[in-house]
């Protein structure tokens, strides 16, 4: 699948052996092991004083403030000797259960950093001694199992717990004992319940249908459209349309690249034996081993449980599917992870394709793809084409999940005085890719930024307007661009890059306040699954994806919805906005979801992930947009953003109190309740701004985009 | 062609970029005047009267860059799924 799955990774190495971060001991040119990861630094330098001078010139214009080289060809052995091992500290409680200890220390040396999709294979089944069960299940780190067996004031429970997670929980109070045991079977999802969609649990008078006449668009990766719950009762296809964007042309005009197929082209393909190689489609079952992503978000979204006996939350909605692809430029980095990439220019094709298929049809799309950087205020072009896609005429939607980084420390923000110092330390990881991270400051301010490797050394200064690339002859190894003025607000943004060759240790990023006045800043680290780095002293608010914080797009939390008390999920990403603004606006079940898995025609899979939690409010919008059409209301973006943060079940510090995790609290169908003629005040069939009531006499003058009831 | 010099390129990150001169690029550009396409790109999806996508070679960013009805230009990004 796409992100969540790394086949070909093997994490069985033992603490004895490759770096505590990750790092393989370095080897000389001979191969013989010149240092392990605590004395890596002085070792390095002292390998490079031996070598010949011309590996450690620096042609650039920064090399006369360079202290000392830094080679970005450290080699990266598949072989290691002997003399190579060494004891790695690992920093592990001593007093857990060994077989935990042994868990965490694989993780440690280079299981994911990141909290994915379908985390499976990152959780382990525990057996735990609990005093307060009810503490123990709020941990939302705890998808709790069963109870065995209650004595003396103690309750020994099972449960899964994420791997990372596993010192976290041991240490809290409640928990008195922690033993790993044999996997449990996973309970069933509790999306449509926790969100009151089933029909019974829908509120009197509402009839959404099931989303009947709705649009619902997925922009994301593997579509198993022949997956049951797609299909109709006589085995045809749910699915409108699908627009593969890295599929060969097929010369149909309603598409600019890729190739688009329509309900006939996927009926037709239905009655194959091989139905994917009839399309001309990725083959599903082979190149998903744990279930493709975008079919799962699907499911959730508008499955209708005909194979899987689960529906999901608009089962009558009409979809379209776009199978995202970049095939634009491949930047060395991230983008040459072996992992499904979108890219943000056909992501706004893909969702300006989904509203013109729907034409006047209510329509709604969900996005489940991002990364960490960015300004983080709604203004990068995306995220602006977005908004003007969703403002463009009513009864449109952009879902947009929140992040899975809440859990990484990739965030830290400060405020410099007057002519101030301040140092960010950067906890980098050994990795083929090498780490970024990005400061930004308001426009107007001017700060300098200095780079100090972990031994001390001073690898320069790059003043405000300037870049400063480090490197060998032949490879740059630290690049700073200070830059100012960026051109969508105006702000001054600061990039860093550290090859990854570069990383497995501390380095500080020295921030000088060149200005007399007060400068305020935020940073992000860029997101790189399973080489995730982190800051020293995170501050774990702001961080919401990289196109979460637009002002039209709805961003959605996620929580678990296994537990009475909808614990937030511990990587769900947090807000505000860097400026200011109260999003996610809702959160949703987005913890152990069992949704369709493809290949299967029938079966399930378990994931987890704001990705889970977006298509769930993906759902509940179709369904409102639904009983609106019923209603001949129309609705803009803010009306119904509006009406889901209003509808909001169990708002975790009461009504409208809005929280960096959860938003405004758990969407629920009370929403659609909100749109009752009977709730409104005669000729109040106009839905304004989220700033004023949700339903409201309509303005004597309608505002651009306002959305009214058609005459 | 190094991309740093370009003012009206949205940010990418810290990671340093550059391509060949002939590299045909994708992006996301904003422009001052409605409906206004400038000559050196091909225009992929309007997305809004100032604003659509287009693609372009690399070259043709300087003549992007000193375009004053040329407000914003967005490379492509990659996005994996969360």
């Amino acid at each position: 699948m796409a992100s969540s799955k790394k086949p070909g990774r093997d994490n069985t190495q033992d603490a004895i052996g490759i770096g505590a971060d990750n790092t393989p001991p370095v080897l000389s040119e001979t191969g013989s092991a010149i240092a392990d990861s605590g004395l890596r630094s002085a070792a390095l330098a002292a390998h490079l004083a031996r070598l010949p001078s011309s590996r450690i010139t620096l042609p650039f214009s920064s090399g006369e403030i360079l202290t000392s080289a830094v080679n970005s060809a450290l080699p990266i052995s598949p072989r290691y000797a002997w003399s190579a091992l060494s004891r790695k500290d690992l920093h592990i409680n001593p007093d857990m259960d060994p077989r935990l200890q042994v868990a965490i220390a694989k993780r440690k040396m280079g299981a994911p950093g990141i909290a994915r999709a379908s985390a499976g294979a990152d959780e382990i089944a525990v057996i735990a001694k609990v005093d307060d069960i009810g503490e123990w299940e709020k941990l939302s780190e705890v998808r709790a199992g069963i109870t065995l067996g209650s004595a003396d004031g103690q309750h020994i429970v099972t449960a899964r717990i994420p791997i990372q997670r596993i010192e976290f929980v041991r240490s809290q109070p409640c928990v008195k004992s922690l033993k790993s045991s044999q996997p449990i079977k996973p309970a069933l999802s509790a999306t449509t319940k926790s969100m009151k969609l089933t029909p019974s649990l829908l509120p009197a008078q509402v009839s959404p249908g099931g989303g009947k006449g709705v649009v619902i668009g997925i922009v994301d990766f593997g579509c198993d459209f022949a997956h049951k719950n797609f299909r109709k009762p006589d085995g045809k296809t749910r699915i409108e349309s699908i627009w593969n964007q890295a599929g060969q042309l097929n010369g149909n005009s309603e598409v600019p690249y890729g190739r688009l197929y329509k309900q006939a082209d996927i009926d037709k393909a239905l009655k194959k034996p091989a139905p994917y190689r009839h399309l001309g489609y990725p083959e599903l079952s082979q190149d998903f081993i744990d279930g493709a992503h975008g079919t799962h978000v699907m499911d959730i979204a508008a499955g209708n449980g005909r194979g899987s006996g689960v529906p999901g939350c608009a089962p009558e909605a009409t979809l379209i599917f776009v199978e995202a692809s970049a095939n634009d430029i491949h930047w060395s980095g991230m983008e040459a992870v072996a992992q499904s990439f979108g890219d943000s220019v056909q992501m706004l094709e893909a969702v300006n394709f989904i509203f013109e298929q729907a034409g006047n049809r209510p329509c709604v799309v969900n996005l489940s793809l991002g990364t960490n950087g960015g300004p983080h205020d709604g203004t990068t072009l995306l995220e602006q084409g977005l908004d003007l896609l969703v403002k463009a005429k009513p009864n449109r939607a952009v879902v947009i999940a929140a992040s899975n980084s809440q859990a990484d420390h990739i965030h830290t923000m400060g405020s410099l005085g007057a002519h101030d110092v301040i140092d960010l330390g950067w906890n980098t990881r050994y990795s083929p890719f090498g780490q970024e991270m990005e400061l930004w400051m308001p426009r107007g301010s001017r700060v300098a930024v200095e780079v100090i490797a972990p031994d001390g050394t001073v690898l320069g200064v790059a003043q405000p307007g300037t870049n400063m690339p480090i490197g060998t002859d032949d490879n740059i190894v630290v690049y700073v661009s200070n830059r100012l003025d960026e051109p969508n607000n105006g702000d001054n943004m600061v990039g860093i890059f550290i090859a990854g060759a570069m990383g497995g240790a501390q380095w500080t990023i020295r921030l000088h306040n060149l200005a007399a006045t007060q400068t305020p800043f935020h940073g992000w680290i860029e997101r790189m699954d399973d080489y995730q780095s982190s800051f020293a002293s995170p501050v774990d608010t702001h961080t919401l994806g990289s196109i979460s914080c637009g002002h039209e797009t709805i961003c959605v939390g996620s929580y678990d919805a296994h537990k009475n008390t909808r614990p937030l999920s511990y990587f769900s990403s947090h807000g505000p906005t860097r400026d200011g603004r109260e999003k996610p606006e809702v959160s949703a079940p987005g913890h152990a979801v069992l949704a369709a898995r493809s290949g299967t025609t029938t079966g399930v899979v378990q994931m987890w992930g704001t990705s889970m939690a977006a298509p769930a409010v993906t759902g509940l919008v179709a369904l409102i947009l639904a009983d609106a059409k019923r209603q001949n209301i129309a609705l803009t973006s803010a009306g119904l953003r509006d009406l889901l943060v209003k509808g909001v079940a169990q708002a975790p510090s009461g009504p409208n109190a809005w929280q960096p995790g959860y938003g405004n609290g758990c969407a629920s169908s009370a929403s659609l309740s909100l749109l009752q003629p009977a709730a409104q005040p005669p000729g109040a069939l106009t839905l304004q701004g989220a700033t004023q009531p949700a339903i409201a006499p309509p303005p004597a003058t309608p505002a651009p985009g306002a959305a009214s009831r058609p005459d | 062609m190094d991309f740093s010099k370009f003012k009206k390129l949205e940010t990418m990150g810290g990671r340093p970029r550059d391509a060949d001169a002939d590299r045909v690029v994708t992006a996301i550009v904003k422009v001052r005047k409605a409906n206004y396409h400038p000559r050196a790109l091909a225009v992929r999806s309007q997305i809004d009267n100032c604003l659509f996508t287009a693609e372009f070679k690399v070259r043709d960013l300087s003549d992007l860059e000193s375009d004053p009805l040329v407000e914003t230009i967005s490379l492509s990004k990659a996005l994996p799924s969360y």
